[in-house]
């Protein structure tokens, strides 16, 4: 045994410490079903001819996942070796009760499939498990489709994604199984698709794909993978915690509240979930915060799509990051806006205006902009913002904006109408790096002696202003390296 | 066999060194021996008569059936059923096997098998250089005296020197122009010295990966691992670990077989990473879910006899295991195999029947004509399925039949064939044996089983699982290995990020890194051509004169 052997071996060994797999969905559940659940695992690869080196790696990591430590594999091999019909019974009751059999196959389908195809042997054993958990064959189509993206193997078989998938929120998976029997014979699906592979290998084995329904919605959504394949409407309001939805084909949640009578406003939250592809469209009244989100994707450009779109419903956008490509990131009509923390990278459309932000007509409401960060957005009109009105941008970073629909000025990040509060500046503590500022004062009336950008920075950036009054002051303490003020007189 | 690297075969302990020179006269009388169809007495011809009756049930009514009806591997299974009558034929021509038992000694190419039962029986007793591919395999065990002896070609017991013994080299050919060690079916080798009279050793023959005849030299060693009680299995303590191909044929083993671990050539690692290596070793068993009494070093050195002693007693225990040569076990699993081939295609075919059955309510009377041959097609299979299955269990009953009556001949005991249904040939996958006695419980056990929906009828359950494997088709299509380093957490740069560093160009050695700059060679150019010698007279203050006076060296005429 040489010595470039030796440390190969413990590189290797090291880098399961170093990067574990995500926790199980079952980490949290007793010791015992925990190790109900490995040994059913273990006795799966036991029905092979052998266990192989890399089933055996993951099955380690796997058993590191459901926080089993001390490596009992040998153990396990050990104990499933003199099962009999009443342990075997006992182990998949538990994994049952702890509504864990998509989660098992799952496993077991990653775990046998590894190496080699499934021998017909292994195929065998796999349906006789299925068929005692209750799991119908579109089920366990659907799980082999998330085991070949798991593996990379392409998907060009009988099997399907979520498309055939019925019915598999939390705690409906017996009945989501009735369902699917009776669903449509899948359509073959032509390509894996990089993202959900993306996204079940980033959660495998704590997640599995859930389809959402309107009824999850009403539940509240806490954790999760969830699939959104058909626009869903909802007159309720409903929260999200810690979920991830991928949306498809151009779905949409469309949420529509009417605030009755008497009653306080609905008050809606989304908390620490990644949305990929989403179109979230709120309408009516009421409140939603979004803190700590994720919204990503590439988006269809003829669905001129927004990912959040207010028509009426405050919005308060916290520490969130938008990269939506082909699509606005956020559109606000006739409601209170609120962005703090927020960044803003690839958003915009080339025919919207407002790549990242477009904000409506809100009449003597408040619409403010702090802390926040615009980079490569592009639009029509106003690659980061366009706005009606606007009542503050404070503390935030414009780069490298550009506006496909103004020739004059392609560069153009902002393009609004704002109005200064009393003696605070409109625009203040804001850097521009080639990305140019438009605006226009629109404020009710004349305070006399107003300024309108203050202790800003403009790196080959205009700044565009359309005066009103004679006595305000367009820029102070700002800094032009590049640009300059370009000072209008409205009309 | 085993082979060793050593350019020069070691003999047994009556003959120190192969002839070194082709004796024509005797490599010519060992080839007649070994060709020889004659039995020597009647007893020997009854034993040859029988095993033919064997082999003619297998060739000719076997066959017959095949033709009739048989699953995709029946080639498999009939390959199965003549390398166990080779089997059956080397212990009838050798009965004394049959009282003991038998240790397989597995291992890959030049693992130290022999050179291990050499150590333990203290002698040399077989040749360490016997080429890996030939067919013999050799038996050790106990005799009144020593000597050896083989089965030929036509299965007869022949009687070797130790001289002719120690030449069925993989030398042979080159060193006497013959391959009689292929023609042989075995190797018997007694020995007065060996010290378990109720073992005996067989020496499988060690396989390499990647050469020519792997394959068969790991089926004739997977065959005849499997027909013994216990096994060693040896490995070079030097490559600090199991080896993948050692781990499949170790995994193919029935699990209630004992197996032993040696590690030879224990005198070549220092202790301290013997013990490692041996840790290891058992660490990669058990996470591999293969079970092993023990992993053992041993060396074949005197200074290191006291690492055989654990190896000594574990033998020693094993004196105790059962005799059974598991003849019976073996041919009645192939014709099991056989039958459950048939059974499934019987299956596949009711299945077809019932689906046809429910397509006919659906289809229009004027298309009954055509459709009905299908079904009768599909009964018409069905039914040919069971009677070839009638005619397999005659013809399996009239097989052991004549085993038993040959083993009774010879001395080797085998069940009688109404015993046969008894015998437990394992084999069945554990958890599918657990499954299928699951599914086949009564309704109210049924109804407390996690699944609610227990099906409706057998044909039901049967349905409901091949819908179920056919959900499983996506991961049963061949597509290239890529082991899921992602999810293994193995992802390693692509061996394109060094590909700067591995184009061939003429060697630099980095002067410049190095701190020993030097001028390129053009530098130097200008003094590097080839020129007429100058000698810089000039510069030597040595102007030459030759011009000046070669007016005074032109001929002319004196003034």
């Amino acid at each position: 045994m040489n010595l470039a052997d030796t440390l190969r071996r413990a590189a290797d060994a090291e880098q399961l410490t170093l990067h574990p797999l995500p926790t199980h969905s079952l980490a949290q559940a007793s010791e015992h079903t925990r190790l109900q659940y490995a040994s059913v695992l273990a006795a799966l690869l036991s029905a092979q001819d052998a266990v192989s080196e890399p089933q055996s790696r993951l099955l380690a990591l796997l058993l590191q996942a459901l926080d089993l430590g001390g490596d009992p594999r040998a153990a396990l091999f050990e104990a499933v070796r003199g099962w009999d019909q009443a342990t075997l019974c006992a182990a998949l009751r538990s994994v049952c009760d702890a509504d864990a059999e998509r989660a098992l196959v799952l496993d077991a389908l990653v775990l046998l499939r590894l190496d080699a195809p499934l021998p017909e042997a292994s195929a065998q054993t796999l349906a006789d498990l299925a068929a005692f958990l209750g799991l119908g064959e579109p089920e366990l189509a659907e799980l082999a489709h998330y085991a070949a993206l798991l593996l990379g193997l392409p998907t060009d078989g009988a099997a399907q994604g979520p498309a055939e998938a019925k019915g598999t929120a939390k705690g409906s998976a017996k009945a989501g199984a009735k369902d699917a029997a009776q669903a449509t014979p899948p359509q073959p699906a032509p390509q894996p698709d990089p993202l959900l592979a993306e996204l079940l290998t980033e959660n495998w084995p704590n997640l599995i794909p859930e389809r959402l329904t309107v009824d999850d919605l009403l539940d509240g959504i806490e954790g999760g993978l969830w699939f959104v394949d058909e626009t869903l409407e909802i007159h309720q309001p409903w929260t999200a915690q810690g979920a991830t939805f991928l949306f498809r084909s151009g779905s949409t949640i469309h949420t529509t509240l009417a605030q009755k009578a008497g009653a306080p406003a609905a008050a809606l939250a989304i908390t620490g979930c990644r949305f990929v592809g989403a179109r979230l469209r709120y309408t009516g009244s009421g409140s939603l915060k979004v803190q700590d989100c994720d919204f990503s994707g590439q988006y269809d450009p003829a669905l001129q799509a927004s990912a959040i779109d207010s028509t009426g419903v405050v919005l308060d956008l916290q520490n969130s990051r938008f990269t939506v490509h082909q699509a606005r990131a956020v559109a606000c009509n006739g409601a209170a806006l609120q962005v703090q923390g927020c960044n803003f990278t690839d958003c915009g459309h080339p025919e919207l205006d407002g790549g990242a932000l477009w904000l409506g007509v809100a009449e003597n409401l408040s619409q403010q902009i702090t802390n926040s960060r615009f980079e490569r957005c592009s639009a029509h009109t106003g690659g980061a913002l366009w706005a009606h009105y606007l009542n503050q941008i404070e503390s935030c970073e414009f780069i490298d904006c550009t506006s496909a629909g103004r020739k004059d000025e392609p560069n153009l990040a902002v393009h609004c109408a704002i109005r200064t509060k009393g003696n605070n500046p409109a625009v203040s503590g804001c850097v521009f790096r080639n990305s140019s500022l438009n605006l226009a004062d629109a404020s009710y009336r004349h305070a006399g002696g107003s300024t309108f950008v203050s202790n800003s920075q403009f790196h080959i950036s205009q700044l565009y202003f359309y005066r009103k009054h004679n006595d305000n002051t367009i820029a102070s303490n700002c800094t032009f390296n590049g640009g300059q003020t370009i000072d209008h007189k409205l009309q | 066999m085993q082979a060793s690297p050593s350019p020069s075969p070691s003999s047994d302990s009556n003959s120190d060194s192969a002839p070194a020179e082709p004796d024509r006269a005797a490599r010519l009388h060992l080839l007649a021996r070994a060709t020889d169809p004659l039995p020597a007495s009647a007893l020997e011809q009854q034993r040859h008569d029988g095993i033919e009756r064997l082999r003619q049930l297998l060739e000719t009514e076997l066959l017959a059936l095949s033709r009739r009806a048989s699953p995709d591997d029946f080639a498999d299974i009939y390959l199965g059923f003549l390398a166990e009558i080779e089997r059956f034929a080397a212990f009838c021509a050798y009965p004394e096997l049959s009282g003991r038992a038998l240790v397989a000694v597995g291992g890959g190419f030049s693992a130290g098998k022999s050179s291990l039962l050499n150590a333990l029986i203290g002698a040399h007793v077989l040749p360490v250089q016997i080429d890996p591919t030939t067919t013999l395999p050799a038996y050790v065990l106990a005799a009144p005296t020593d000597g050896v002896c083989a089965l030929n070609l036509y299965a007869q017991r022949i009687e070797l020197s130790a001289a002719e013994f120690a030449s069925l080299t993989h030398e042979e050919r080159e060193r006497h122009g013959t391959q009689i060690g292929r023609l042989l079916q075995a190797a018997f080798v007694g020995r007065s010295a060996f010290p378990w009279p109720r073992l005996a050793f067989i020496d499988t023959p060690g396989f390499r990966a990647g050469t020519l005849g792997t394959q068969a030299d790991a089926a004739r060693a997977q065959m005849q691992l499997d027909a013994a009680q216990a096994v060693l299995w040896v490995l070079p303590i030097k490559q600090g670990t199991v080896p993948e191909t050692d781990l499949a044929l170790l995994a193919r083993l029935r699990p209630e077989q004992p197996k032993l671990i040696v590690l030879s050539g224990a005198d070549l690692v220092p202790e301290a990473d013997r013990e490692r290596i041996v840790a290891q070793v058992q660490q990669v068993l058990r996470t591999r879910n293969l079970a092993v009494q023990a992993v053992l070093p041993v060396s074949r050195q005197p200074k290191y006899r006291a690492l055989l002693e654990p190896l000594a007693a574990q033998l020693e225990s094993w004196q105790a295991l059962a005799h059974d040569a598991r003849f019976a076990h073996r041919f009645k699993a192939l014709f099991v195999r056989y039958a459950r081939g048939l059974q499934a295609e019987r299956q596949a075919a009711e299945l077809e029947h019932h689906h046809l059955n429910r397509l006919l309510t659906l289809v229009p009377e004027a298309a009954l004509p055509d459709a009905l041959p299908l079904r009768q097609a599909a009964d018409a299979r069905s039914q040919l399925r069971s009677a070839v299955l009638t005619e397999l269990d005659t013809l399996r009953n009239r097989f052991f039949a004549e085993l038993a009556q040959i083993g009774q001949a010879v001395g080797v005991a085998l069940p009688q064939p109404h015993e046969i249904e008894l015998i437990d040939i394992g084999g069945e996958p554990h958890l599918r044996a657990l499954f299928a006695a699951l599914a086949q419980q009564p309704a109210q056990q049924a109804a407390q089983q996690p699944a609610a929906a227990a099906p409706a009828s057998a044909a039901a359950h049967a349905s409901q699982l091949q819908a179920l494997h056919r959900a499983l088709l996506t991961l049963r299509q061949p597509a290239t290995p890529t082991h899921a380093p992602h999810l293994l957490r193995r992802q390693r740069p692509k061996p394109t990020a060094l590909a700067a560093l591995r184009q061939p160009t003429a060697p630099t050695h980095a002067p410049r890194l190095l701190r020993r700059p030097r001028p390129t060679p053009t530098a130097l150019a200008a003094l590097r051509q080839p020129s007429t010698p100058t000698h810089a007279p000039r510069l030597l203050r040595r102007p030459r004169l030759a011009p000046a006076l070669s007016v005074l060296q032109t001929q002319g005429a004196a003034p």
